[in-house]
């Protein structure tokens, strides 16, 4: 009964803790928060076995009547997934922040680890909304007051964002007047669930799109992407980890839950011009990252079309494609911020993220390459990492959909070879040494390891995570395919 | 545990222990670890090999590895007479490769790394000849394409070798993609992954869908084992240290592609269409390949050039469905290519790095055992009987003869050339007067033991290999025949009969003493030298010494188009296109807002004016409507 509550409340009260303590306090309570975080995770993924009953799992409290929101919230299978990314990259995120950061810098991003989980929990469709845009307000911040983000850029970011936001509040509470229970609306899940699924098919995609918009900028999908590089670029590199780590995957997880569950008979006819949509993302980012000189900017376009993968197996609408796109948002969140995690040794510790600057890292760092080797190998895919088995599962299912769509799709793979080799190559071999006397703090070197280790052994093991991405998928497939 | 699962173990345990300690201690622990483990690996395989009833398989499932819907795969190692077979070859081969590495690295700073790549290599390799099922050998085929990219670029510093090794990853993966579709074909029709359902039901699926399944797993098979027109990187990976060429890119990974269409032969035998595709792609590269080695001066570049094109020969007799014969090549070719390799390593070494033949010369009174045992290769690979070469070559002709005489036609030219390039390398290395420096003169000596050991264990198995397959219409027994029998059930042998055969043999014999009597005449007796001016060769040399300009052709139909693209891409349709589509209707909207300013000036007069324009707009409106 209380475990949700108590994922909701870990975050908060460590932003809040951290918050109203003097600085002096900061960095101790920051890795005691962020320990926390990973044993009540460890504690909640165990516990959730053993739950006899889903009431367990949920919790439920009337928070303002007249409108029917409730603070209701669920551990399902699918929240438990992206909650283990949450916590597990969100600590991560914490303990690379350097120790000289403002405190107000660690607070706000415990709160976002706060509005995150809410996200992933509600069962509720105001509060959903609610979360969601309490996700935006602390990166914006840290984008306004920690970085050198331009003005221009962080509008662009928040407008642009706020619009797709708006357009899902929209699409929502549209479904919530069509909701009847006893007589009165309600915000409810599975009364939202329920009303959308009576609409007229019409009156479904209006629903469908609405929503989607918000979705589509969060991920982002082909075109809604202009705010992406200049904000990842620009951000300082946990804000970056933030939004591309974890943020992205509000998107992912908005689709499923809410998306495909309300609207299951519009998804037959939305699903081509989504898949291409993303099709065309995931070429033309990965054909942009082979030029790109700023190493930040590679990441970002390689998201771009890493994500652009993980939305093809989502619109596969196809058992292994759903579920292969839940993993690979778990595998995802970690490969990236460790290739953020690298961007940033370059940038402060070896003066530059741009490729051409660097090179001959690998004479002096032997093990900070093949760390940064593992996590360049698992940003392509290759077997024994854990992005294969996303990617091999999200291929199988778009191949079930249509093998050009898949063959296409495909070629991210050779593409991502060349734009990952080439950068890890000019960054990391070569004669010329960009930094001989550069250090590696052994934080990020332990932080590095880390990320790698559960890199391979996801790859190997993948089982902890798959069969929450399983047990999601198969539900929802039966959703979308009730005749099966 | 079974003692299946201990051969791929124990290299993954060199390779781990190497990794991480192999800077502590001294080199030579590192090369008895990285050497030791090999030994072990291959001392198991014998005994499983001993201890298998013949024609048998044996599956061991290890572990649940991705479970999703209906699939569900494990992973787990088969044990057959052919991947046991590969498992002999890898680890034996293997393991004298790197009792000679152990020498000639020895003065390399990257020692202990090079066992550790070189033993996640073996493990890897193993992974792809034992895995169960297309998933695991596909784990197994992309990893030792990452340890064939880290080992071209061994020496990380020169940029050159890098983009040697970049281009082998990248041209591989092309390959790979071909590889993951065929699999994903595979499940959907099968619904099942693994090779004991697969490969013994291959009926349940159309005709279609089994030459879709055919071709695209042989695209793999073009990029693993460079095959026109994916084998331009194979050339370039000589950048790699010369052991590694002998183990990867001459006599296991790159046949990989040969296991991987036998593996799967039923699906090539009921596929007229896949076969041919195999054939003639086989047949064009091994054409193609020896025209290319005839002038090249690069002692290394001339066996990539061999290496590519006797693959193509393989392919050329998979295609013709001479299964055994080819993986009989596969084995004999691991002997004598490996051998020419370590030997041409052993003439680098003894040259101080030299590669370039026309620096070469009179080479065999300083390094005995190497040209001995060289001699031996290049009459193995050039096909005088008895030597191992002449056996498995002539078994593919003659079933490449019953399949297609126009094939087997290019067949028999490219093994003429083969027999030419070979002998004009080995002519000008070691005979006549040496072309070098005074210098390099003085530098020559024979290599030390631990690498002329693994060569004449080599010349050895050069020169008897050809027992494991004995021609049966000399009324010999075939073993290698009988040993693989029970995993080629859909193989069918061409009939020709015993006249023609014995034709073909003495044609393709007497082809060869010829070419070599010709090669003897025009480099020993005329002494005819390669040419060191470019400009002064004819066109055709120039053609076919610029490899048929097939590298540049590729970089202007790809490679530049592509970064082409992404200039354009990023540039105008990204910057001057979408982001300023959106910024600029992010300004639209400031400029409708200024643009209301005025009309809410505060003036009355104009608010009434526009009251009356509107009145009078609605009127007629109201009026047309």
């Amino acid at each position: 009964m209380m475990i949700p509550l108590l994922l909701l409340c870990i975050p908060l009260a460590s932003a809040i803790v951290i918050w109203s303590f003097p600085a002096a306090f900061t960095g101790i309570f920051s890795k005691l928060f962020a320990g926390t975080q990973i044993i009540s995770l460890l504690v909640i993924y165990v516990l959730h076995f053993y739950a006899s009953t889903t009431t367990e799992l949920q919790y439920d409290m009337m928070w303002f009547n007249a409108m029917g929101l409730h603070v209701s919230l669920l551990l399902s299978p699918l929240s438990m997934l992206f909650i283990i990314l949450t916590s597990l990259v969100g600590s991560i995120i914490v303990l690379s922040i350097p120790a000289t950061t403002s405190k107000h810098v660690y607070a706000l991003v415990f709160f976002m680890l706060f509005a995150l989980q809410g996200v992933f929990l509600a069962q509720d469709g105001l509060l959903f909304y609610i979360f969601w845009e309490l996700a935006l307000l602390p990166i914006y911040f840290i984008g306004l007051v920690w970085s050198d983000a331009t003005r221009a850029t962080l509008l662009k970011f928040f407008v642009y964002t706020v619009l797709g936001s708006l357009s899902m509040l929209l699409g929502l509470i549209y479904v919530y007047l069509h909701t009847d229970v006893a007589g009165a609306h309600a915000w409810n899940y599975n009364a939202m669930i329920q009303a959308a699924q009576a609409l007229q098919p019409q009156q479904q995609y209006f629903v469908f799109w609405s929503i989607f918009l918000a979705f589509a900028i969060k991920l982002p999908l082909f075109p809604f992407h202009s705010w992406q590089p200049a904000t990842y670029v620009e951000m300082p590199y946990y804000g970056t980890m933030l939004l591309s780590g974890i943020m992205l995957k509000m998107g992912v997880f908005g689709i499923i839950h809410w998306l495909f569950a309300m609207v299951p008979a519009a998804i037959p006819s939305v699903q081509q011009p989504v898949l291409i949509l993303a099709l065309i993302g995931i070429l033309y980012a990965s054909i942009i990252a082979i030029q790109q000189r700023d190493y930040k900017r590679l990441i970002a376009y390689a998201s771009m079309a890493h994500v652009g993968v993980i939305v093809c197996g989502l619109f596969s609408a196809h058992v292994q494609g759903i579920q292969g796109a839940l993993f690979q948002s778990v595998s995802h969140g970690l490969t990236v911020v460790g290739l953020l995690l690298v961007c940033d040794i370059l940038e402060h510790r070896f003066g530059s993220q741009t490729i051409s600057n660097l090179g001959g890292i690998r004479n002096t760092h032997p093990w900070f390459a093949v760390l940064f080797l593992c996590i360049t190998m698992g940003a392509v895919a290759l077997p024994l990492t854990s992005s294969f088995i996303g990617e091999f599962l999200i291929f199988n299912g778009l191949f079930s959909y249509s093998p050009l769509i898949m063959g296409l799709a495909g070629i991210s793979v050779i593409l991502g070879a060349v734009y990952m080799l080439r950068s890890y190559q000019g960054i990391m071999l070569g004669q010329h040494t960009a930094n001989t006397t550069a250090t590696i703090p052994k934080g990020h070197y332990i932080l590095l390891t880390v990320v790698m280790a559960l890199i391979i052994l996801l790859g190997l093991f993948p089982k902890p995570i798959n069969d929450l991405a399983a047990s999601a998928a198969t539900t929802l497939v039966h959703t979308l395919k009730p005749g099966i | 545990m079974s003692l299946v699962s201990l051969i791929p173990a124990f290299p993954l345990l060199g390779f781990i222990i190497n990794g991480l300690f192999g800077k502590h201690v001294s080199k030579l622990t590192s090369g008895i670890l990285g050497a030791g483990s090999i030994l072990i690996a291959f001392v198991l395989a014998l005994i499983c090999f001993i201890n298998q009833h013949p024609g048998q398989a044996n599956e061991v499932i290890l572990f649940p590895w991705i479970q999703s819907g209906s699939m569900d795969i494990h992973v787990g190692l088969l044990m057959d007479p052919l991947s046991i077979l590969f498992t002999l070859i890898i680890t034996g081969i293997g393991f004298l490769i790197h009792v000679y590495s152990m020498a000639y690295m020895h003065t390399d700073e990257g020692y202990s790394r090079f066992f550790t790549y070189l033993n996640l290599f073996v493990f890897f390799m193993l992974l792809l000849v034992l895995g169960n099922s297309l998933v695991l050998t596909f784990v197994g085929w992309e990893g030792v394409g990452l340890c064939s990219y880290l080992l071209i670029g061994f020496w990380f510093t020169n940029s050159n070798y890098n983009a040697a090794a970049r281009k082998a990853f990248v041209m591989n993966r092309i390959g790979d993609l071909g590889f993951l579709l065929g699999i994903m074909l595979v499940w959907v029709s099968f619904g099942r992954l693994d090779y004991a359902y697969i490969t013994t039901h291959p009926g349940l699926a159309g005709t279609d869908v089994i030459t879709g399944i055919a071709i695209l797993i042989f695209i793999g098979a073009i990029g693993k084992s460079a095959q026109i027109p994916l084998y331009t990187w194979l050339p370039d990976a000589m950048a790699g240290p010369t052991p590694v060429s002998a183990l990867i890119h001459a006599a296991t990974m790159v046949t990989a592609g040969i296991y991987m269409v036998v593996r799967m032969h039923a699906f090539y035998a009921l596929s007229d269409t896949a076969s041919a595709l195999v054939a003639i792609i086989g047949g064009a590269t091994a054409l193609m390949a020896a025209l290319i080695g005839v002038l090249q001066n690069d002692i290394k570049k001339i066996l990539a050039y061999s290496t590519v094109s006797q693959l193509g020969l393989m392919f050329l007799g998979l295609g013709a469905g001479a299964y055994t014969a080819s993986v009989f090549h596969v084995t004999t070719h691991a002997f004598f290519k490996a051998l020419l390799f370590l030997g041409a390593g052993s003439v680098i070494h003894a040259m101080g790095g030299e590669q370039d033949i026309r620096f070469m010369g009179g080479l065999k009174k300083h390094i005995r055992i190497t040209f001995i045992t060289m001699l031996i290769g290049t009459i193995a690979i050039s096909g005088v009987p008895p030597f191992s070469g002449f056996f498995s070559k002539d078994e593919i002709l003659a079933s490449v003869y019953a399949y297609s005489p126009a094939l087997w036609l290019i067949g028999i030219c490219a093994s003429l050339l083969t027999s030419f390039y070979m002998f004009r390398m080995l002519f000008l290395v070691f005979y006549d007067s040496f072309r070098g420096s005074a210098d390099q003169l003085h530098h020559l000596h024979e290599s030390p033991k631990a690498m002329t050991i693994p060569l004449m264990v080599l010349a050895v198995l050069s020169v008897g290999g050809g027992v494991l397959g004995l021609p049966e219409f000399w009324h010999m027994h075939h073993a290698l025949k009988a040993h693989l029998q029970s995993v080629l059930p859909y193989a069918s042998t061409p009939h020709l009969n015993h006249s023609t055969e014995w034709m073909l043999m003495v044609l393709a014999v007497s082809g060869s003493l010829a070419t070599i009597y010709f090669t003897y005449m025009l480099y020993i007796k005329y002494k005819v030298r390669p040419e060191h001016d470019a400009s002064r060769l004819k066109f055709w040399q120039k053609l076919i010494q610029q490899k048929f300009y097939v590298d540049e052709l590729y970089d202007m139909l790809f490679r530049k188009p592509l970064d082409w693209c992404s200039h354009v891409f990023y540039n105008t349709l990204d910057l001057k296109g979408i982001h300023a589509l959106v910024n600029n209707s992010g300004k639209a909207i400031r400029v409708c807002g200024s643009m209301m300013q005025y009309i809410q000036n505060g003036k009355i007069g104009s608010y009434l004016m526009a009251m009356a324009f509107s009145i009078i707009l609605v009127l007629f409106l109201i009026l047309v409507y």
